[in-house]
C-alpha cells in the first residue's frame, strides 16, 4: 500500500476528527517511527490543517518525532531515582555500544537514544523505554546485551523474555513485561478481593443523588494529588445542564517517584472501570476516557481487555475508550489532559469555567485519578463506615504509596492517611535517611528526623511519591534534578513558569558552583514567589516548592554554601580556574 | 454597558463600582487604578492569559485579572506594594528571556513590554540574562521575525489569521524552547495592510515590516511621554 493510501486510511479510522490528531499522529508514526514532511502534508490536506498547526501540537509532545529516530527508539529515564541507580552509567553504555550520543540516531537508522522525565518504575530504576516497552533494572552488562540482541535481529518481544516476565499480571500475555508490581504492603481495604461489579450494583439501586451523597459523605478526596472532594466534584458536574456529561480517568501519573496507577491498572483493573461506571451512573454520562500516559502504553491492550470484559456487568450504556498521551507531564493537569485528549498542545485552560462546567469537547466533564475510582468502587462495596475507619477526620482512608529511593524494599504500599513518618520509613526499611520527599518533586521535602509529622491534609499531603535519601545524598544534586524536571516540563504558556524556572535553577548553580552571595539566600524565597503566585497552573505553582522546602529543612545546606568573601565584586573570576581546560579544550577541537 | 446590572466590589479596602460582564481589567481601571497588561488589550478575545503581568489578587488569591469578570462582592487587592512588586517581577522575567536591545529595536518607544519597563521605573532586572540562542526569519517577504524579542503572548498565532481565515502565526516547541514560526507561503501572499495588523498585534519588535521603522522622532512615539499623572503605576 502506498503511503498517502495508508495515511487516509488512518484518518478515515479517526472519521477525519482533528479533536483525534494524537492518535492520528501515533498511528502516522507507528510505520516509520516517524512522522515525515509529506506525512504531514498529507494529513494537513486530509483533515483541513496546515502543517505548521499539525507541528504546533506534535512539537509539543516528547515521543513524536519528525526526523528518522531509529527503528529502535531507546528513552532513558532521567529522574532523580535513576540517577541515584545507576543511570549515568548505563547512558554510558549504551552511547559506547551504539556509538551515539543521547539526542542522535545510529547511521545506519537502527537505533536512536533520547531521554525523557520519570517513566515510572522508580521502585526498580534504571530503567529504559525502548519503543515503549519498558527494561528495568538494567545495569550495563544488560545494556550489552538489549543492544546485542536487537542487532541481532531479536524481537523485543522475545527479548522481554529472555530478560524474564514479571509477576502476577505482568507476565499475562496481554501485558508480556518485565515489570515488577513490588506490591509490599496490600492493606485490608483498596486492594480487598471483591466480586466484579458488585459495588456497581449496588450503586444502582440508588438515585444518582444518592450515590454522590455517599460519596460525600465517604470524604473521599482525589488521590492525584490537590485532594478535591470527589462528592463535590461529582455533585458541581452534575449541576450544569447539558446534552453530555463525560468521566475521564487521569491515568497520567506523570509525578516522578509516583507508580501506584500502574499497580492498579496492571492487577486491578476492573476496580478503576467499575469506579467510572459509578461516576457514569451518578453523572448521567455515557461515555468514559482512560487516559493513559504513553508510558505505560505496554498496559494497553491489557486494559483494553479488562474494558471489554467489564462490559458484561453494565446495564446501561457506557462507551469506554483509551486516550495514549504522548509524553508530557503537563497533561497529567486535569486541563491540559483535556486539551490533548482534543487533540491540541497540553497546555493548561485558563479557569473558570472549571471542566465540571466546560470540559472535554465543551461539555462537563469529571477528571478523577486511578485511585481515586478504585476507592470509589470499594467505598459502594465495604460501605462508608469502613472506609472512615481509617485515616483521618479530614484525611478519611487509606491510599497508596510509592516508595523509592534508599529503602530496603522499594514498592507500593497501602496506609491510612494520618501514619507517622517514622512509621513509613521503619515498614520501607529507610537507610539511614537525611531527606524525605513527600508528594513529588511538586510536594514538599522534610527533613527525616522530623519522625512525628504524619502524611495527611492536616499536615503533609501526598499524591503518593515518597522518595527516600539518605545521608551519603548530595541535597544539591537532587535539588538540581528536580529543577530540570520543572524546566523540562513547563509547558511554556504563562511567563513566571517558563522564565521563572530557569531564573530558580541558575539561582541553584550560583549555590553549587560557588558564586552565591549571601543576598542569595533571600532571592530564593521572593523568587520562588514570583514563580509561584504567578502561574497559570499547578506546575508552576508548585515547582519552586522543591527550593523553599529544601531550604526550610536544611538551612545550613544554602548558607555553607556561600563562600568566604563572595561578597566583593569581583569574586566570582578565578583565573586559574578559568583556564584550567583550555590545553583540553584545544586538543579536542583538533 | 449602561443597561448591564451595577456591581459593587472592594478594592485595595475602598469601595468600587462596574457593571456586570466587565472585564476585571476595566473595572479596576475605571475606578482609577491601573493595570498594566501585555498579552491582552481592550478588545482581545478570547483572554490569553500568558503573559501575568495583570496578576491581582481576587478574594485573597493571585489571578490573572484579564481573564476574568468582575462579579458583585469581590474583594480586589491591586496598588500593594507587594503585588507591584510581582507584576515587575514578571515583567523582569520577560526582559530577561528574550534579548531586547532597545536603542537598536525597530519598535523602540512603540514597544508595549519597553513602554511598562518605563512605567515601573524598571532599571535592571533582579535576575541573571539568559542571553538565549533565537533564530531570526528573514525570509519573509514583507515580514520579518525577529524571535529575539518575543515573549511569546501568543497574540499572534491566537488572534491572528490572513483574508481568508488561514492562520499564519504558529508555535513549535514547549516550555523554554517554545518559538514562534511564520507561514512563508502565506505571508508572502499577504497584502500589505494585513502585514502591517500582524505587526502591530505583537506588542514587541518581534514582528517587523521589513524596509520600514526608525521614522518618528523621539518624543512622538507611542510610549515616549509619561502616563497621565492621575492614572497610579502598577
Ligand atoms: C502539573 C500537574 C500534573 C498533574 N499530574 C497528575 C497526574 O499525573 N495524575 C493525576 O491523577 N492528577 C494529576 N494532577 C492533578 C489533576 O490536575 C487533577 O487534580 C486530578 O486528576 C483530579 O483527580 P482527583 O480529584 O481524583 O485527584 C496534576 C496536576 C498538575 C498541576
Ligand atoms: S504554570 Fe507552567 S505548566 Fe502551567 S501553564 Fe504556566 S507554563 Fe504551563
Ligand atoms: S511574535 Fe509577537 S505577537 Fe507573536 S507571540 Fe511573540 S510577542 Fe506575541
Ligand atoms: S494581560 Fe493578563 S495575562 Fe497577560
Amino acid at each position: 500500500m502506498d503511503r498517502a493510501t495508508e495515511l487516509a486510511g488512518i484518518v478515515q479510522k479517526f472519521k477525519s476528527d482533528r479533536t483525534r490528531l494524537i492518535d492520528i499522529l501515533w498511528a502516522a508514526q507507528e510505520r516509520e517511527g516517524f512522522v515525515s514532511h509529506f506525512d504531514l502534508e498529507e494529513l494537513g490536506r486530509l483533515l483541513k490543517l496546515s502543517v505548521p498547526a499539525l507541528r504546533e501540537v506534535m512539537s509539543f509532545y516528547h515521543f513524536f518525532r519528525d526526523q528518522p529516530s531509529g527503528r529502535f527508539q531507546i528513552y532513558l529515564d532521567t529522574s532523580m531515582i535513576a540517577e541515584m541507580n545507576g543511570l549515568s552509567e548505563i547512558r554510558d553504555e549504551f552511547e559506547r555500544q551504539l556509538g551515539v550520543k543521547v539526542g542522535q540516531t545510529s547511521p545506519d537508522g537502527q537505533f536512536g537514544l533520547f531521554e525523557t522525565s520519570c517513566i515510572g518504575m522508580s521502585d526498580q530504576a534504571p530503567a529504559v523505554l525502548i519503543n515503549l516497552v519498558p527494561f528495568t533494572q538494567l545495569n550495563r552488562q544488560k545494556v550489552n546485551l538489549i543492544v546485542h540482541r536487537l542487532r541481532q535481529g531479536v524481537e523485543l518481544k522475545d527479548l522481554v523474555h529472555e530478560f524474564g516476565l514479571g509477576d502476577a499480571q505482568n507476565a499475562n500475555s496481554s501485558v508480556h513485561s518485565m515489570v515488577r508490581n513490588n506490591l509490599k504492603k496490600p492493606g485490608s481495604f483498596m486492594l480487598a478481593s471483591v466480586v466484579p461489579g458488585a459495588g456497581l450494583k449496588k450503586s444502582l439501586a440508588h438515585s444518582a443523588d444518592e450515590v454522590i451523597d455517599t460519596v460525600t459523605a465517604s470524604g473521599l478526596r482525589g488521590r492525584g494529588g490537590a485532594g478535591f472532594p470527589t462528592g463535590k466534584k461529582w455533585a458541581a458536574c452534575r449541576s450544569f445542564q447539558a446534552p453530555k456529561r463525560y468521566v475521564v480517568c487521569n491515568a497520567d501519573e506523570g509525578e516522578p517517584g509516583t507508580f501506584k496507577d500502574r499497580l492498579l491498572l496492571t492487577e486491578y483493573p476492573a476496580l478503576v472501570i467499575e469506579g467510572m461506571a459509578i461516576a457514569a451512573h451518578a453523572l448521567g454520562a455515557r461515555e468514559g476516557i482512560i487516559y493513559l500516559r504513553a508510558e505505560y502504553k505496554y498496559l494497553e491492550a491489557h486494559l483494553q481487555q479488562e474494558i471489554e470484559r467489564f462490559r458484561k456487568h453494565l446495564s446501561f450504556e457506557f462507551d469506554l475508550r483509551i486516550q495514549l498521551g504522548a509524553g508530557a507531564y503537563v497533561c497529567g493537569e486535569e486541563s491540559a489532559l483535556l486539551e490533548s485528549m482534543e487533540g491540541k498542545r497540553g497546555e493548561p485552560r485558563l479557569r473558570p469555567p472549571f471542566p465540571v462546567e466546560v470540559g472535554y469537547l465543551g461539555m462537563p466533564t469529571v477528571v478523577n485519578n486511578v485511585e481515586t475510582f478504585a476507592l470509589v468502587t470499594q467505598i459502594f462495596n465495604q460501605g462508608v463506615g469502613t472506609f472512615r475507619n481509617f485515616g483521618t477526620p479530614r484525611s478519611p482512608g487509606v491510599r497508596l504509596l510509592s516508595v523509592s529511593g534508599d529503602v530496603a524494599h522499594p514498592g507500593i504500599y497501602e496506609i491510612p492517611w494520618g501514619i507517622k513518618i517514622g512509621d513509613v520509613l521503619s515498614m520501607v526499611g529507610a537507610q539511614n535517611p537525611l531527606m524525605i520527599q513527600v508528594g513529588g518533586p511538586s510536594g514538599i521535602a522534610i527533613n527525616a528526623n522530623d519522625v512525628n509529622r504524619e502524611i495527611s491534609y492536616e499536615d503533609l499531603p501526598t499524591g503518593g511519591s515518597f522518595m527516600v535519601f539518605s545521608k551519603d545524598r548530595d541535597l544539591f544534586a537532587i535539588l538540581s534534578n528536580f529543577m530540570t524536571f520543572f524546566v523540562n516540563e513547563s509547558c511554556g504558556n504563562c511567563t513566571p513558569c517558563r522564565a521563572g524556572n530557569v531564573a530558580l535553577r541558575e539561582l541553584l548553580r550560583r549555590f553549587i558552583g560557588g558564586h552565591a552571595r549571601s543576598e542569595d539566600l533571600g532571592h530564593i524565597d521572593s523568587w520562588a514567589s514570583i514563580v509561584k503566585r504567578g502561574s497559570r497552573c499547578g506546575l508552576g505553582g508548585s515547582s519552586p516548592n522543591v527550593l523553599t522546602t529544601v531550604k526550610a529543612a536544611f538551612p545550613d545546606l544554602f548558607v555553607n554554601a556561600i563562600k568566604p568573601g563572595a561578597d566583593s565584586l569581583f569574586f566570582d573570576f578565578n583565573e586559574k580556574a578559568a583556564t584550567a581546560d583550555y590545553d583540553r579544550t584545544i586538543r579536542e577541537m583538533k | 454597558m449602561s443597561d448591564a446590572k451595577k456591581v459593587k466590589f472592594s478594592l485595595d479596602g475602598k469601595e468600587a463600582e462596574s457593571h456586570q460582564g466587565v472585564n476585571l481589567v476595566q473595572a479596576i481601571e475605571e475606578n482609577g487604578t491601573h493595570v498594566p497588561t501585555l498579552c491582552w488589550s481592550p478588545g482581545i478575545e478570547p483572554c490569553l492569559g500568558t503573559c501575568r503581568v495583570c496578576t491581582v489578587k481576587v478574594n485573597g488569591r493571585e489571578t490573572a485579572a484579564c481573564a476574568l469578570k468582575i462579579e458583585e462582592g469581590m474583594k480586589i487587592e491591586c496598588d500593594t506594594d507587594d503585588l507591584k512588586d510581582l507584576r515587575k517581577g514578571i515583567l523582569e522575567l520577560l526582559f530577561v528571556e528574550g534579548n531586547h536591545f532597545c536603542p537598536g529595536c525597530e519598535k523602540s518607544g512603540d514597544c508595549e513590554l519597553q513602554g511598562m519597563g518605563y512605567r515601573f521605573g524598571m532599571t535592571h532586572p533582579r535576575f541573571p540574562y539568559r542571553f538565549s540562542h533565537y533564530e531570526l526569519d528573514y525570509r519573509g517577504v514583507h515580514l520579518l521575525l525577529e524571535r529575539n524579542r518575543c515573549i511569546h503572548c501568543k497574540r499572534c498565532t491566537e488572534l491572528f489569521s490572513d483574508d481568508q481565515g488561514r492562520k499564519v502565526f504558529s508555535f513549535v516547541g514547549k516550555g523554554k524552547d517554545t518559538r514562534v514560526e511564520m507561514n512563508l507561503d502565506l505571508e508572502a501572499k499577504m497584502p500589505i495592510h494585513k502585514c502591517r495588523e500582524a505587526a502591530s498585534l505583537c506588542p514587541t519588535g518581534a514582528i517587523i515590516l521589513k524596509g520600514q521603522g526608525f521614522d518618528r522622532p523621539v518624543g512622538t512615539r507611542r510610549f515616549d511621554n509619561p502616563p497621565d499623572k492621575g492614572s497610579k503605576n502598577g
